[in-house]
């Protein structure tokens, strides 16, 4: 009597059933007696395969512009208006001095488009912060997880006088180093032939583990955004 | 027996695997240290600032610019280092007011406006102010409850019958804005008078700077109180430059301010009761802090 295909086929099934089974017990096993396991504890090959994906999702992600606090009056559409380009030096800095540059990269003199004169010579002195130069050598990339500029402006008789930019941007690092990094701060900005940054008020620093999934923080950046929208 | 002892051992055997063995459970982090780098940076013109401010008693009706400063403080702040620091300039210093002969020093406002007080300042100390920052008493009071109410170590304890019959009691104290204005005001009750009193007066500025520091990160706090400056004082500067300086103030370094009372004699003239002030002394601390916003220890 020649089997029946059906019954060989269940054979075959229940055999990757159970091939199946004994790979996830061995791998429960694994968890248990390693004792913890996590997406963060992940070897080099796990985290590569996590980056990899963070990649292609967040490597042209946007900055989100929002209007932050205005102070006098001022109509809503000069509103956006300051609030975009004023965004648009943020991003130029951001563009000059981090996300924009050919890594590796160790020289960072022309990373600060749309400051003054003064306020360059100062940030070029502090270029470990307001540039990717400590870890440009080290690194084969760079890219934002996640861009976000909220702009307050002082209006007087009408027009926009002056702006402060509140920033935050959390970077990947891929390479010889992979670090998630955030910087963020505060720049002011007041009008002399278009918006230039005068002063600024910025950290850099590794992202807490917690907060380092890019998921955790596009969930959390759209709370503050809806949040933000609310007000 | 040998199954209650199997059964012990067993027991034990368990606990200790308990024990050793770490749960599957990830622990939450309850510490994190991690490494903040930091950045500042302003670009102010020039880079060392210096501003007077000139507390006015002007009554209701009158020009604030055309009365006598009742306070008078020679601020500097150099805006790369964050260091600051405050001449005070006891309001009756008997000096030569350009073009007027001997007075006063405040009277220089009634003859020529805050630009001969600047000058006159100038001359005494050997730094001519950048800026002349001219306020009345009603609006002072408002600024300070606008910013939260500022807090003052007092050396002593003093009264006013008139501004404060309770008094301040020494040690730290917090002050809404009438109480900042009394003490900055009162001086019969003060051992040494309009010295004591203009130290009380870099006391206050001490605390104003450093509430505006504290919440100057707040979205919108700097622009406001510009606002407010541009509605209630005299003042030539543009909202953008107002900006600049407000930053620069929220920026400096509390660890960084010095002050100094130019010191003097109590004398008379005529009727008027004055002070002869230490030029010397005077044109010491102003060349001292002139280019880094620094003055000596003890003055």
């Amino acid at each position: 009597m020649l089997p029946s295909p059906r019954e060989g086929a269940g054979t075959e099934l229940r055999l990757r059933v159970g091939r199946a089974l004994v790979v996830v017990v061995t791998v429960l096993l694994m968890g248990v007696a390693g004792g913890c396991s996590s997406d963060e504890d992940a070897g080099p090959a796990g985290r590569g395969h996590q980056d990899a994906g963070t990649q292609a999702t967040h490597r042209d992600v946007r900055t989100h512009v929002v209007v932050g606090q205005v102070t006098g009056l001022l109509k809503r559409q000069q509103r956006e208006q300051v609030a975009g380009r004023v965004a648009a030096v943020v991003d130029r800095w951001w563009e000059a001095s981090f996300v924009g540059v050919d890594y590796p990269h160790r020289r960072f003199r022309s990373s600060f488009p749309g400051f003054t004169p003064g306020a360059r010579d100062q940030a070029f002195a502090q270029r470990d912060v307001m540039t990717a130069r400590r870890i440009g050598s080290r690194i084969d990339g760079l890219h934002a997880l996640r861009r976000r500029v909220a702009v307050d402006v002082l209006a007087v008789g009408g027009r926009p006088r002056s702006a402060t930019a509140r920033v935050r941007m959390d970077l990947q690092t891929t390479g010889g180093l992979e670090q998630r990094i955030r910087v963020q701060g505060q720049l002011f900005l007041t009008l002399s032939k278009g918006w230039k940054v005068f002063g600024f008020d910025v950290t850099q620093q590794p992202m807490p583990r917690h907060q380092s999934t890019p998921e955790k923080a596009h969930k959390k950046a759209q709370g503050n955004d809806s949040r933000k929208g609310r007000r | 027996m040998r199954r209650s002892v199997r059964t012990v051992v067993l027991g034990v055997v368990l606990a200790l695997i308990a024990l050793v063995v770490p749960t599957s459970q990830v622990h939450p982090e309850q510490a994190t240290l991690v490494a903040v780098r930091q950045a500042r940076g302003l670009d102010v013109d020039p880079h060392v600032v210096w501003i007077l401010a000139v507390g006015s008693d002007a009554r209701p009706g009158q020009l604030m610019t055309r009365t006598r400063g009742d306070a008078l403080q020679l601020v500097g702040i150099d805006t790369r280092t964050g260091a600051a620091a405050a001449i005070g300039v006891p309001r009756d210093s008997f000096v030569d007011i350009p073009g007027h002969g001997y007075d006063k020093i405040n009277a220089s406002m009634v003859f020529g406006g805050p630009q001969l007080l600047a000058r006159t300042v100038g001359n005494l100390v050997g730094i001519r102010p950048d800026f002349v920052f001219v306020t009345r008493f009603p609006f002072f009071e408002d600024m300070i409850d606008d910013i939260g109410g500022i807090t003052v170590v007092n050396p002593r304890p003093f009264s006013d019958s008139a501004l404060k019959p309770k008094g301040f009691r020494a040690g730290r104290i917090s002050l809404d804005g009438y109480a900042a204005m009394a003490f900055s005001r009162i001086r019969h009750d003060l051992p040494r008078g309009d010295f004591d009193r203009s130290a009380n007066q870099q006391r206050v500025l001490r605390g104003i700077q450093a509430r505006v520091a504290q919440r100057a990160a707040e979205p919108g706090f700097i622009d406001r109180g510009v606002f407010s400056v541009l509605q209630h004082t005299s003042t030539a500067l543009g909202p953008a430059a107002l900006f600049r300086l407000a930053r620069a103030v929220a920026a400096v370094d509390p660890a960084k301010i010095t002050t100094c009372v130019v010191t003097g004699s109590i004398g008379t003239a005529g009727a008027a009761s004055i002070v002869r002030p230490n030029v010397a002394q005077a044109r010491r601390l102003g060349h001292a802090a002139r280019s880094d916003a620094t003055l000596p220890r003890g003055c």
